[in-house]
């Protein structure tokens, strides 16, 4: 009875596996995915950009803000892999779940979180705090991204604040989004600055004639703009030292079906990339394997070399496209070979694929200096997962039997030679001294 | 909210005239203004930008002055919502806005003061763009036009630039020089000199008329005690040779060892020998 129970549990194993693996088809970091849908924003409105995540295999949980059911843990663990936040237009709280905090918390447990703010640029405080963390600043409620030189003359003639952004030249993170450069993308809404830091992720930015201003403050003239021209930014992301991902779209109207379906727009292509990257289906890398060794020895990863050794490194790296693990081509992988300051910093080159990695490696000599010694493999890239592989190994100085035998430098040929010179003379001086006497006997003592 | 764009769309549309028009401006200058007083004066135009980089001290300011005015429209409605300077490194594409004081009548002014032209776009040798944008509400056609070029005065090392990620600067060990070795001709030379020495030593001794002359007699009154003795005094230099070139300690203690009481014995024997003959005078 016992066995069968033991079989019936494999199976059931088995198929949660199989389950699982479904599951998970194109997202590195999960398929749970909860949106915080305010009452006021229409699912239907949105109902294109909600089927492509489901297109993607994600599991979309809607949930008011007000939901006391919501949570985004459970039993000390994240209840969701991503969230996507949507805000009301209007003063009102998110409850406590959505504080800064918990959503903070829930980043560094590995959490991917999706920001759209309300068209109105109306962003509560606790959203403001959550973006301030990141490097975000977040504009004033009500206030309005325009651009006089750039925009939708069907939807806003007068007012020019449906702005239209070019993707060739407005677009930061080119080389992680595939949007189309002849199209172009709708906006409306406001816009926000951006603290210099190199942990974010610009994606978008406004055109540099384009400026925030408050209709309430600056309604016949522009004299203090929150933020203008290519300072202003529409939708920024940011990749934690962990690796989780955040982005903010200043306006939740680029993601509409409207936006969307729009002649030439870019929006949709738009928003598939900026969900990919936020949710970790693009721009993922992981490293599979490390290995350094003697040059021209098998055993891998020796805990101790000695200084001047010829040292071979080797890392496997690999990218996440699509639904599959390929070789990750770059040109700027290195090594760095410290000691408190790198002894070396080696540029790696690529040698070839193994399996669903790319391999870089290469040679060097260990300095000259004894000690405890890391190969650090940091690399980070912005829009792609950071990397940092630390082995520590010691180099040991020369053993005694190491060095050059003095038969081996000229200068010892004299010293040598003397040595020689002297065991012989002294033998030869034994043989004459023990062997000599007179030819005769000394007779003539006797006269 | 919607109030408010009500009053923005009436407010543009009273603006905007049927006929195509256009923001421009005339009358300009840039002026270079210390706390002395005024350095220099350039005139330019929406047409004819300046002719030269002005340089801007880091003690002044870059006074831009000029009339604004929208075609064809009154003189009342000369006030367009977006009146910027824009400074542009043209290099990093880095840009940095100045809003312009715009009176009722047209006239507007805008300073671009050293002290707040932000880091980012300070370095040595590094002229910044300089842009007039003109524009408002409504349909009258926008203006940007670029003016010329000022050069903040930069002394001192250049800024470091912002953190960012990318591949750093190799660096490869330098090691420390070997040791140098003579050629082997002039160690070889002394060497020569060495035997040389050697041989006349040697020779000195030949002359002087030394010979093992007594060999025979010797070795027939004490065959082991002279063979044996040499026999290990060259056992114990050879014991000495393979531990020189590679063997080890205690291989070189047991032959001492066993070939020490060979020679003592023998040794005394031979030295028994030697004085015998050396009593009898020989």
């Amino acid at each position: 009875m016992a066995h069968f129970g033991r079989r019936i549990m494999q199976l059931f194993s088995l198929a949660l596996v199989a389950l699982v693996s479904v599951a998970t088809a194109l997202s590195t970091s999960g398929s749970k995915l909860l949106v915080v849908l305010d009452p006021s924003i229409k699912k239907q409105d949105y109902s294109i950009f909600f089927d492509d995540l489901k297109g993607r295999d994600f599991d979309l949980d809607f949930r008011a803000a007000n939901d006391p059911n919501l949570s985004l843990v459970s039993f000390g663990e994240r209840a969701y892999d991503q969230v996507i936040l949507t805000l009301p237009p209007t003063q009102k709280a998110l409850g406590p779940n959505l504080l800064a905090k918990p959503l903070l918390e829930f980043m560094t447990s590995g959490g991917n979180i999706l920001v759209l703010l309300n068209p109105t640029g109306h962003a509560l405080g606790s959203v403001r705090e959550f973006a301030r963390e990141l490097g975000i600043h977040l504009p004033f409620r009500d206030t309005k991204l325009v651009d006089h030189f750039h925009y939708d003359a069907a939807t806003s003639p007068e007012l020019h604040d449906t702005v239209i952004l070019d993707p060739a030249t407005d677009l930061v993170a080119v080389p992680h989004l595939e949007v189309d450069s002849t199209k172009k993308i709708l906006y409306s809404g406001s816009g926000f600055a951006l603290d210099n830091n190199h942990l974010l992720f610009p994606i978008l930015r406004a055109s540099d004639t384009a400026y925030v201003y408050d209709p309430a403050e600056e309604l016949l003239e522009s004299d203090a703009p929150f933020v203008s021209g290519t300072q202003a930014y529409v939708v920024a992301g940011i990749q934690a030292r962990n690796n989780a991902r955040a982005v903010i779209i200043a306006s939740s109207s680029m993601l509409s079906d409207e936006a969307f379906n729009a002649a030439d727009s870019a929006n949709r292509e738009l928003a598939a990339g900026i969900t990919k990257w936020t949710f970790q289906e693009t721009g993922v890398i992981k490293l599979k394997s490390v290995a350094h060794k003697l040059a021209n020895t098998v055993e891998e990863n020796p805990q101790i070399y000695r200084v001047k050794q010829d040292i071979i490194y080797e890392a496997e790296i690999s990218e996440w496209i699509d639904d599959k693990w390929v070789p990750f081509v770059a040109d700027d992988v290195q090594l760095e070979f410290t000691m408190l300051d790198p002894y070396y910093r080696l540029n790696l080159t690529a040698v070839g694929v193994s399996g669903d990695s790319e391999v870089y490696a290469t040679t060097f000599k260990a300095p000259d200096q004894h000690g405890v010694f890391t190969f650090n493999l940091n690399y980070k890239r912005t829009g792609l997962s950071y990397i940092d592989d630390k082995r520590t190994v010691t180099l040991r100085h020369f053993g005694h039997n190491e060095f050059l035998r003095s038969f081996e430098i000229p200068n010892a040929y004299p010293y040598i030679t003397s040595l020689v010179v002297v065991v012989v003379a002294w033998m030869l001086f034994i043989v004459l001294w023990v062997f000599s006497g007179p030819e005769k006997a000394p007779e003539k003592k006797t006269q | 909210m919607l109030l408010r764009n009500v009053l923005v769309a009436s407010l543009a549309a009273c603006v905007s005239s049927p006929l195509v028009s256009a923001w421009t401006f005339s009358n300009a200058t840039l002026a270079i203004n210390e706390r002395s007083g005024t350095l220099e004066t350039h005139q330019f135009s929406a047409s004819v930008p300046l002719a030269d980089i002005v340089s801007l001290p880091s003690s002044a300011l870059a006074r831009l002055r000029f009339t604004v005015r929208s075609d064809l429209t009154p003189d009342t409605s000369n006030k367009p919502h977006q009146a910027y300077a824009i400074i542009e490194d043209p290099v990093t594409k880095i840009e940095s806005s100045f809003t312009a004081d715009v009176r009722e009548n047209g006239r507007a002014r805008v300073d671009i003061d050293y002290k707040t032209i932000p880091t980012a776009l300070l370095g040595p040798n590094k002229p910044l763009t300089v842009k007039i944008v003109l524009a408002s509400f409504g349909t009258e056609a926008p203006l940007k036009v670029e003016i010329g070029q000022i050069l903040p005065v930069y002394n001192g090392p250049s800024p470091a630039g912002p953190i960012r990620f990318g591949p750093k600067p190799e660096i490869i060990h330098i090691f420390r020089p070997d040791p140098k070795f003579v050629s082997s001709a002039i160690s070889l030379f002394f060497s020569a000199i060495v035997v040389t020495t050697a041989v006349a030593l040697i020779g000195s001794w030949l002359h002087l008329g030394a010979a093992p002359s007594q060999l025979p007699k010797a070795l027939a009154s004490s065959p082991f005690g002279h063979l044996g003795f040499f026999a290990s005094i060259i056992a114990i230099e050879v014991a000495f040779f393979n531990y020189y070139l590679g063997s080890t300690i205690f291989k070189l203690i047991a032959q001492i060892s066993a070939l020490a009481p060979i020679a003592f014995l023998s040794g005394s024997r031979a030295l028994r020998e030697v004085r015998s003959r050396r009593l009898k005078g020989e």
